[in-house]
C-alpha cells in the first residue's frame, strides 16, 4: 500500500493528470498515480492536499516520467492545508535554475513562442518545484489556452508555459463565465488577471510553482508545463 | 503591419512552412481539412507554436487572438481565417494608410548605408601562442574552436583609436564629413569608463556639438541594435546622417589568470563603423537600406553566460559553453528563416550572410545546419577571434567590400544576425 499527498491535478484534455508526494528518509519525492489502462484520469474524485492510500501495481519505467506509478483502490485518508502542502513540496524535488529542474538544459522552440522543452533522453525526472519571482498570464488563445511567463530566482525566465493547473483553470473559466453573465462590456480577462496576479501571487510569501513535463511530442520533445501555481486561487478573489 | 498584398498562394506557403516547423521530423503535411488536434498530429503546445509562427511570418501579432473564434486546427481553416482577417483589416486601415502616407514625407526606407570601414588589432597572434599564454594543452583551442589566430591591439591603442580608424574609413567611403553627423550611435562590450564610448568617439572625430551621442548595450548584438535604432532615428526628417560604430578590445580584460582558456582564448580586438545617410532627394535612393528587422530576448538562457567585474578587479564568469552554443545555432538559424519570410526571398538569393561568430566551429555548424552557402559567409573568427559586437560589423564590412559595387538590380539582400548574452538576438536585412 502506498500513501500519497496529492499535490498537482492538471487538465489533460480529455481528463486529468495527477501527481502526489510521498515521504522519504530526507523529505518527499513525487509519484504520479495512474490508472491501469491510461496515463490520465477521466474521473478523479479527490482534491489537491488530500492524502490517499492505494495499492501499487508494478509499473514499467519510461524516461523521463520515472514517477509513474500504476495503482488501484485509491481512497482518501485525510487532508492537509495549502500551507502545509507547500511546506512539504519545498522538501520534495526543487530546482533553483532551469538546469536543476529536470537535470538538463531546456531548449526553446524558435518556431513560434519560445515554448520550452527538453529532450526525453536527457531529462532525469518529469516534475520539479521552484520559487518564482514574477509571473504574467497571457490570454491570446483563451479559451481554452492560458499561457504563463515565469521568472525564476536564478534570473532565468520561461516565456511560454501552458497553465494546466486544474484549480487555476477552473477559477479563470468561472471568472470569465461570471463576466459574460454580467455582460460587462469593459471586462477584459487579461487586464483583470494581470492586475490580480501581480497583487496576489507575485507578492505572496507562499509563491511556488511546480513545473512538469508533457509526454514526448513526436518522440523528441517534452514540453514544460505549469502544473501547479501557489498560492491557489480562492473564491473570495472574484 | 501585415502586407495587404498577401495572395492565397503566399498565405498557403506561410501556413505550410509554419506547420512543417512544428511537425515531428519526417511527418508528412496533413490533408487540407484534417483536424490536427483531433487526429493527434500536433499536441496542444505545438498548436500554439504553429499559430504564433504564422503570426510572426505574416508580421501580424495577435492575428488569431483577435479573431474571436476558436483558433483554426486545419490547413484550410487557417488559410480562411487569415484571408478573412486580411479583408477586414484592409478595410479598416485604408483611410489610416492614406492619411499616413500623405503626411509623412520621409521614411526610413529613404536611408541606407553609404559608407563602411573596419579596423583590426594590428598584432596577429597565432593560436599556439594564445594556448601557451593561457596554459592550455597544445592544439586544444585550435581543435575545439577552429580559431587559427586572433588580432590584438598594440600597447597605446584602445577602443577609441581602433574605432576612429574604422569611422574615418567609413566617412571617407561615404563622402561625408564628420561635421555632417547628426548622431553617433555606438556600442562596445569592453569600454567601461566615462565619458562613454560614443562620446569619446565624438571627441576623437571632432564631430559638431549638435551631433548627439547614444551608447547602446547588448554585447555581441550591440551593433545590430545600433543599426536598427539609427534606421528608426532617420524617420525624423531633421536627421540626415548617422555614424554607427563598434569597438571591442578584449585583450585588456579577458586575460590569463582572470578567465579560463576555453573562454578568454577565443577573443580578439576589432572595430567597425557605418555611415547611414538619407537619400539626397526623393528620386535618389541609397543602397543597403534596412528592409527588415527581427529580434528578441529569451531569458531562458540568461544563466548560460554571466560575466561581471568583481570589486577586487577579477572577473566573475559563469559559462555553459554547450548550452550557449546549442542555443546560438538554433536562434541564428531561426533568425535567418524569419528574415527570409519578412523580405520574401529565399536563402539562395541572399548575397551575403554577415553573422556573429563566437568561434569558428560554431560558424561551421551553423552553415551546415541552416544550409547557408559557405562562400557567402565572410569568416572573421577563424583568423581574428571573436570580436564581440564588432564580429558581425567586420563581417558586414567584408560583405559590402565584395558586393558593394554590384548594382542593386543584380544582387540579393545581405542578412546580418547576431546573438548575445541574455540571450538576445537580432537580425536585419539590407537591400
Amino acid at each position: 500500500m502506498t500513501e500519497l499527498l496529492i499535490s498537482d491535478i492538471t487538465r489533460m484534455q480529455p481528463g486529468y493528470c495527477v501527481i502526489g508526494i510521498e515521504p522519504t528518509a530526507t523529505g518527499f519525492r513525487s509519484v504520479r498515480p495512474i490508472p491501469p489502462s491510461s496515463h490520465r484520469w477521466f474521473r478523479f474524485p479527490f482534491r489537491r492536499a488530500d492524502k490517499l492510500s492505494f495499492d501499487s501495481i508494478d509499473t514499467p519505467r519510461t524516461q523521463p516520467h520515472y514517477e509513474d506509478q500504476v495503482g488501484a483502490n485509491h481512497r482518501k485518508v485525510s487532508s492537509v492545508t495549502e500551507r502545509e502542502l507547500i511546506q512539504c513540496l519545498k522538501k520534495a524535488e526543487v530546482g533553483r535554475t532551469l538546469k536543476e529542474l529536470f537535470g538538463c538544459s531546456p531548449r526553446l522552440s524558435w518556431a513560434g513562442s519560445q515554448a520550452a522543452y527538453v529532450i526525453p533522453d536527457e531529462a532525469k525526472r518529469s516534475i520539479c518545484g521552484c520559487t518564482l519571482t514574477s509571473i504574467r498570464l497571457s490570454f491570446e488563445f483563451y479559451p481554452p489556452k492560458v499561457r504563463v511567463a515565469l521568472g525564476l530566482e536564478s534570473g532565468e525566465t520561461l516565456a511560454n508555459l501552458p497553465l494546466v493547473d486544474r484549480d487555476w483553470n477552473d477559477f479563470i473559466d468561472e471568472t470569465a463565465r461570471k463576466a459574460r453573465n454580467n455582460s460587462d462590456p469593459n471586462f477584459k480577462i487579461g487586464d483583470y488577471f494581470g492586475h490580480f496576479i501581480e497583487e496576489r501571487v507575485a507578492s505572496s510569501p507562499y509563491r511556488f510553482a511546480r513545473i512538469g513535463l508533457a509526454r514526448p511530442y513526436g518522440g523528441r520533445k517534452c514540453w514544460l508545463m505549469l502544473d501547479s501555481l501557489f498560492p491557489l486561487p480562492r473564491l473570495d478573489y472574484q | 503591419m501585415p502586407n495587404p498584398d498577401w495572395n492565397p498562394f503566399e498565405i498557403r506557403e506561410v501556413v505550410e512552412n509554419s506547420l512543417r516547423q512544428v511537425l515531428p521530423s519526417s511527418t508528412q503535411l496533413p490533408r487540407e481539412d484534417e483536424d490536427w488536434i483531433e487526429s493527434g498530429l500536433v499536441d496542444s503546445m505545438a498548436h500554439v507554436e504553429f499559430l504564433l509562427s504564422v503570426e510572426r511570418a505574416l508580421n501580424w501579432p495577435n492575428l488569431f487572438g483577435k479573431a474571436g473564434a476558436a483558433p483554426p486546427q486545419s490547413v484550410r481553416a487557417t488559410i480562411d481565417a487569415v484571408q478573412r482577417a486580411l479583408v477586414q483589416r484592409i478595410g479598416n486601415q485604408t483611410d489610416a494608410l492614406k492619411s499616413r502616407s500623405s503626411s509623412s514625407e520621409a521614411s526610413a526606407v529613404d536611408a541606407g548605408i553609404a559608407g563602411w570601414g573596419s579596423a583590426l588589432g594590428p598584432e596577429k597572434i597565432s593560436i599556439g601562442r594564445v594556448e601557451a599564454e593561457f596554459g592550455c594543452s597544445v592544439g586544444k583551442l585550435k581543435e575545439r574552436a577552429g580559431i587559427e589566430a586572433i588580432r590584438r591591439v598594440s600597447a597605446g591603442e584602445d577602443e577609441i583609436s581602433l574605432v576612429r580608424l574604422a569611422a574615418q574609413t567609413a566617412l571617407k567611403r561615404g563622402g561625408i564629413s564628420a561635421s555632417a553627423l547628426d548622431y553617433i550611435v555606438g556600442t562596445s562590450e569592453t569600454f567601461l569608463g566615462l565619458p562613454s564610448f560614443a562620446a569619446s568617439l565624438h571627441s576623437a572625430l571632432l564631430a559638431p556639438v549638435n551631433c548627439r551621442v547614444l551608447d547602446i548595450g547588448g554585447g555581441c548584438v550591440g551593433l545590430i541594435h545600433c543599426l536598427s535604432l539609427a534606421n528608426s532615428l532617420l524617420t525624423d526628417p531633421s536627421v540626415n546622417c548617422i555614424l554607427v560604430a563598434s569597438a571591442d578590445v578584449h585583450s585588456r580584460i579577458l586575460t590569463p589568470g582572470k578567465v579560463p582558456w576555453e573562454f578568454g582564448g577565443l577573443f580578439g580586438d576589432g572595430a567597425s563603423a557605418f555611415v547611414l545617410r538619407r537619400a539626397k532627394n526623393k528620386e535618389a535612393s541609397v543602397p543597403f537600406a534596412i528592409r527588415a528587422s527581427v529580434g528578441g530576448c529569451a531569458g531562458t538562457f540568461s544563466s548560460a553566460l554571466h560575466i561581471r567585474p568583481r570589486s577586487d578587479g577579477s572577473i566573475a564568469l559563469e559559462f555553459d559553453g554547450e548550452a550557449l552554443a546549442h542555443a546560438a545555432v538554433e536562434v541564428l538559424g531561426q533568425t535567418f528563416s524569419d528574415l527570409e519570410m519578412r523580405v520574401g526571398v529565399s536563402l539562395e538569393a541572399v548575397s551575403a550572410f554577415a553573422l556573429h561568430q563566437p568561434n569558428h566551429r560554431l560558424t561551421e555548424i551553423l552553415i551546415r545546419r541552416a544550409k547557408l552557402p559557405a562562400e557567402k559567409v565572410p569568416l572573421v573568427a577563424k583568423s581574428c577571434g571573436n570580436l564581440g559586437a564588432s564580429t558581425c560589423g567586420v563581417a558586414l564590412c567584408n560583405a559590402l567590400d565584395s558586393i558593394g559595387q554590384t548594382p542593386q538590380s543584380e544582387r540579393g539582400p545581405i542578412f546580418v544576425a547576431s546573438v548575445g548574452p541574455g540571450m538576445l538576438w537580432s537580425g536585419i536585412a539590407l537591400r
